[in-house]
């Protein structure tokens, strides 16, 4: 064996070229998910360390209505001695000061309030002037400037008259949520009954946080209070920044640090599969350079044959070379993959964590998986080799394709389980893998068509005719790689680009001005009127809030416990199951809303739902849904599915009753209001939180820019992930040219020994790469445009736009550097002397 | 008896029907005979020695070495055969580029499982004179150096059978006439069968028997 390990290791070294650049496709996909992985364990850890903050308090009861006596006297009962309590209370509100008005998320808070943790203001004093002053405030440093405000100044909240004491400097977490409405503002909790903010219309969310004297107990006496208050589930926050509702919800500190992390986890997860993807094209790239090592190393391998080994010594000596290739890759990308962590995770100000060990060793087993999978066929050609043909000069014979076919469909297979954990979704990973592997058959199949016609092109130009004649060498894999890479960055760069172009200010003409929530039903006719002055028509439609009891007589609160909660459908069907349910009534469709399956709603026992609600949930037309609406239950069928235009900003819920069916029952209203001119719009904001304080207005205009704001975060952190891909892509790209090396070398010293110059050869070179360069990132942009065409329309419901600037871009860049990298990885082809080639040939 | 060959023959398929290269060889070899199979390029010279180092399987005809048939192994038993009972010397000696001269030496004593592998390699390479060179590269040799590696090599497991394919083809006369006494007298010595196959008469002539093919046939 150590002769064989020894043998396998010096033959790896006399192509080290090869060997170098096989080892760089394995480590760039094991780095991109080293560096996702390892910064998701940072902001986990983080969220860990820091958990208690997240609420400040170790237990947070919670709820949209005043908790009741009853509620406070079970967590006194639950409490051990020595525990502490304090109130906080959260919404939102208009704050106005200047001239104008802003939507803030306003906390009032109780005395000893934060229980873990410290605010901090600027000036330092300004906190203690907080808990002194009723009528004190402390601000988000963002708001002044939107107000015109100084510090001193006065600020109004509803119909209180507070003075800004300082600007916020730290605070404790929000509740794990990355998401705020609006600015933050701090006022004492005493102060909100005399601004009018504690009426019984202002929609408001009640918190009583407790700290108890070992934090590890809060587990034990979260479930004890559930206990008591006949809560049996742990609240289920997978979507949102918290719980909602009027439901009473218990939650521990650790438990809001586990919610967070599982939303970064679900956004981790398709970084993941963008490193997945990377890795594949590295594969791929392997692919090529096993079989230039394969061809390589024939002969040195077929007189070991002729020497004594045997057919499985033969293919251990090169199996050998490939998880030596896969081990040294996976540890390369690893420690990259860890070094990319650490330098984003200090970036974003957070102390870099190592990944679990289980995640180091994955990443490891992927490189050795990637690098034996992709020197699979090579291998089997090499045991099946005849030696004396080989040794005659003949090329080993081809496996047959029927082992070629079943290492393709096993690999096949294995990718498409690989994407689902990596996802953690049998529907969503498997379908992009499956996609990308129909892609790679399309880009083969083209390929196989098109570069063959420009083959027997034959133009004058003997650079033109011999670049052209050699596309089919190397441009079926080169086609293959970059032309996948070009449809992940054009099908992103679509994406990011119809979500832009949705959110783009020329829209804003087309929108409403503003969102209004919280329009109670008897302020109704009064608010319509104070529109009605300014010339304004709202668009309101109520909202009774409901929980979803059962669908066709199951109980949805069993079927969401029997979940495991393991993959992101049963996460999502759980939490659609769980969730408070918004619904509205309305005789027909609204703006923005199109019934496409059945007939309206029209009898009390009948709804319309929403179609991606209904696949959410699970249920079509007929099916039966029982809600609990605030204590009376109905049971409505699904007469009609409708689809809703979400970015018309036109508001709307997932299900639609006719009128008769929520009779009664307690009703909020929600709407916009037309966009209007800018003298009436300075007024306007500050107008409506003087007459109507308890309504919030979000400016549609501020919403979209911080919608864009967010859009851009996001497509930075899955560029970054996707720039990764289109390195190995560029690695694939070297790994084809180095692997037909050998041949060039050849040719080009019988093209220069026959009179060609070094500048024919390398223009020939530049011809041949260029035009597999273009026809490949042409092609990729073109199956990637595609992709974005149906993530857009069919999963995102935004109209496609095409970024044209930015994908003709992405095909020069892609197709002008990977030439660049061919030409590179083939200098000796026109740089080294021929004579020295055909001497040494 | 040493080897024997019996009513030897080979066909290939070709898309017009079976082509026979060999047919009807028969003959057999005591040991510390020496062989050499001649005749013009095509003849199937080389593929009898496939044949008879058990690279290559039959269509008709059976083989002894030893008094084993070789068309009863298995491809390992075969291969681990060729490790203990068999040396190769090619036409272009075929040593491993990536390898010293003491490791390609030491390569079939290593796959033969040999445990003094290197003490064995470095003795024959003394033995063909490059015990100086043994850290050399084969790039770093002469043609004729790099041979006697190869005929290092092909002893170094004291084999019974020496196949030896144009030992001297690529080596200049003087070289070839040096690399031909070194490895007749390393055969005589160890009472080794030699079965070359060669274009140069004068090499051919040192040889005990003679075996010439015409058309794949024995030409009388």
């Amino acid at each position: 064996m150590t002769a064989r390990i020894r043998l396998a290791w010096r033959l790896l070294v006399g192509r080290r070229g090869l060997a170098v650049l096989a080892l760089a496709c394995i480590a760039i996909g094991v780095a991109a998910r080293g560096a996702v992985t390892g910064t998701v364990a940072a902001f986990e850890a983080h969220l860990a360390r820091e958990a208690r903050s997240l609420i400040a308090a170790d237990l947070e009861v919670s709820s949209a209505r005043p908790l009741e006596s009853a509620v406070r006297e079970s967590l006194a009962a639950v409490l051990p001695p020595g525990s502490r309590t304090a109130e906080l209370r959260t919404l939102t509100a208009m704050a106005a000061g200047g001239g104008q008005a802003v939507m803030v998320e306003l906390a009032a808070i109780g005395e000893g309030w934060p229980l873990v943790g410290a605010l901090g203001g600027e000036p330092v004093a300004s906190v203690i002037d907080l808990g002194r002053s009723p009528q004190a405030a402390l601000v988000d440093p963002d708001l002044l400037p939107r107000l015109k405000l100084q510090v001193g100044d006065e600020l109004v909240l509803g119909r209180g008259h507070f003075r800004i004491v300082g600007s916020i400097v730290s605070e404790p977490g929000n509740g794990g949520s990355a998401f705020r409405l609006g600015p933050k503002v701090y006022v004492p909790l005493a102060a909100l009954g005399p601004a009018g903010l504690g009426d019984p219309g202002i929609r408001a969310r009640f918190h009583l946080l407790a700290t108890v004297p070992d934090p590890a107990d809060a587990l034990a006496v979260a479930t004890a209070l559930r206990h008591r208050l006949k809560l049996s589930e742990a609240p289920l926050e997978i979507m949102g920044p918290g719980p909602a509702g009027d439901q009473v919800s218990v939650r521990t500190a650790g438990e809001a640090a586990q919610t967070a992390a599982r939303a970064i986890a679900r956004g981790a997860d398709f970084l993941r599969l963008v490193a997945l993807f990377a890795l594949g094209l590295g594969a791929i790239g392997v692919a090529a350079l096993a079989r230039a090592m394969m061809l390589t190393q024939a002969e040195d391998l077929a007189v070991l044959r002729v020497l004594g080994a045997d057919r499985t010594s033969v293919a251990g000596v090169f199996l050998l070379q490939a998880v030596g290739l896969g081990l040294a890759g996976g540890l390369l990308g690893t420690g990259l993959g860890a070094g990319l962590a650490t330098g984003a995770t200090l970036a974003m100000g957070l102390a870099p964590a190592w990944p679990l060990t289980i995640d180091l060793a994955l990443g490891l087993v992927l490189g050795i998986a990637a690098a034996l999978v992709s020197t699979l066929v090579p291998t089997l050609t090499l045991a099946r080799m005849a030696p004396l043909a080989v040794l005659r000069g003949e090329a080993p014979a081809a496996i047959p394709w029927v082992t070629t076919a079943l290492i393709l469909a096993a690999t096949l297979g294995t990718t498409l389980i690989l994407a689902a954990v990596e996802v953690r979704s049998w529907l969503i990973g498997p379908s992009i893998a499956a996609g990308a592997f129909i892609l790679a058959g399309g880009l083969a199949l083209a390929g196989g068509l098109l570069l063959p016609v420009i083959a027997r092109l034959k133009p004058p130009s003997f650079a033109l005719r011999q670049g052209w004649a050699n596309l089919s060498r190397s441009g079926g894999t080169l086609l293959v790689a970059l032309g996948l890479a070009a449809a992940l960055g054009s099908a992103l760069l679509t994406l990011r680009g119809s979500i832009l172009a949705e959110l783009a200010p020329d829209r804003l003409t087309q929108l409403p001005g503003f969102f209004v929530l919280d329009v109670q039903d008897d302020q109704q006719a009064a608010f319509t009127a104070f529109l009605g002055e300014r010339g304004l028509v709202p668009n309101l439609r109520p909202l009774v809030r409901a929980r979803l009891q059962a669908i066709d007589g199951v109980e949805t609160k069993a079927a969401g416990e029997a979940v495991a909660l393991r993959s992101r459908e049963a996460e999502r069907r759980a939490f659609f199951h769980r969730r408070e349910q918004n619904l509205t009534w309305a005789v027909a469709p609204g703006p923005g809303e199109h019934l496409i399956a059945g007939r309206w709603p029209q009898a009390a026992t009948e709804c319309a739902v929403e179609t991606r609600w209904a696949d959410q949930v699970g249920v079509r037309l007929g099916s039966r849904l029982r809600f609990d609406v605030q204590g009376v239950e109905i049971e409505l069928t699904i007469t009609g599915l409708r689809r809703i235009d979400w970015l018309t900003f036109q508001p709307n819920m997932f299900i639609t009753c006719a009128p008769a069916a929520l009779s009664g029952a307690p009703a909020v209203w929600i709407g916009t209001i037309p966009t209007m001119a800018t003298p009436l719009r300075q007024t306007f904001t500050a107008d409506l939180a003087r007459r109507f304080p308890n309504i919030t207005a979000i400016d549609i205009g501020d919403a979209t820019v911080k919608a864009r704001a967010l859009v851009a975060r996001l497509s930075a952190g899955i560029a970054a992930v996707a720039v990764v891909a289109l390195l190995a892509g560029l690695a694939v790209v070297a790994g084809t040219a180095a692997a037909m090396a050998r041949a060039r070398r050849q040719e080009s010293a019988l093209i220069r020994a026959l009179g060609g110059t070094r500048r024919t050869v390398a223009l020939a070179l530049a011809v041949e790469f260029g035009t597999a360069t273009i026809v490949a990132a042409v092609l990729g942009s073109a199956a990637g445009l595609v992709g974005g065409l149906l993530l857009t329309t069919s999963q995102m419901q935004v109209s496609l736009t095409i970024p044209w600037l930015e994908v003709t871009a992405l095909i020069l860049v892609l197709s002008s550097t990977a030439t660049g990298t061919a030409l590179i990885t083939t200098r000796s082809a026109w740089h080294v002397p021929p004579l020295a080639v055909l001497r040494e040939e | 008896m040493i080897l024997s060959a019996h009513h030897l023959g080979r066909d290939y398929p070709t898309p017009s029907g079976p082509l026979t290269v060999l047919d009807g060889i028969t003959f057999s070899l005591e040991a510390g005979e020496s062989l050499a199979v001649v005749g013009p390029s095509g003849s199937g010279k080389s593929t009898l020695l496939g044949l008879l180092a058990g690279l290559d399987q039959p269509s008709r005809g059976r083989i002894e070495i030893e008094g084993r048939d070789l068309s009863a192994f298995s491809d390992s038993e075969s291969a681990a055969f060729r490790a203990r009972r068999m040396g190769f010397v090619f036409q272009s000696h075929r040593l491993l580029p990536a390898l010293s001269a003491l490791e390609n030496v030491r390569t079939p004593l290593d796959l033969a499982g040999a445990a003094d592998a290197t003490t064995r390699a470095i003795a024959w390479l003394e033995r063909v004179g490059l015990g100086a060179r043994r850290d050399h590269q084969p790039r770093q040799l002469s043609g004729g150096e790099q041979q006697r590696v190869a005929v290092a090599r092909a002893l170094a497991n004291d084999p019974a059978l020496i196949f030896a394919d144009e030992p001297t083809g690529s080596l200049d006369q003087r070289t070839g006439a040096d690399l031909a006494d070194l490895l007749f007298s390393l055969a005589a010595e160890r009472r080794t069968t030699l079965v070359l196959v060669t274009h140069d008469e004068r090499v051919a002539a040192r040889c005990a028997r003679q075996l010439r093919l015409v058309d794949g046939r024995v030409q009388a």
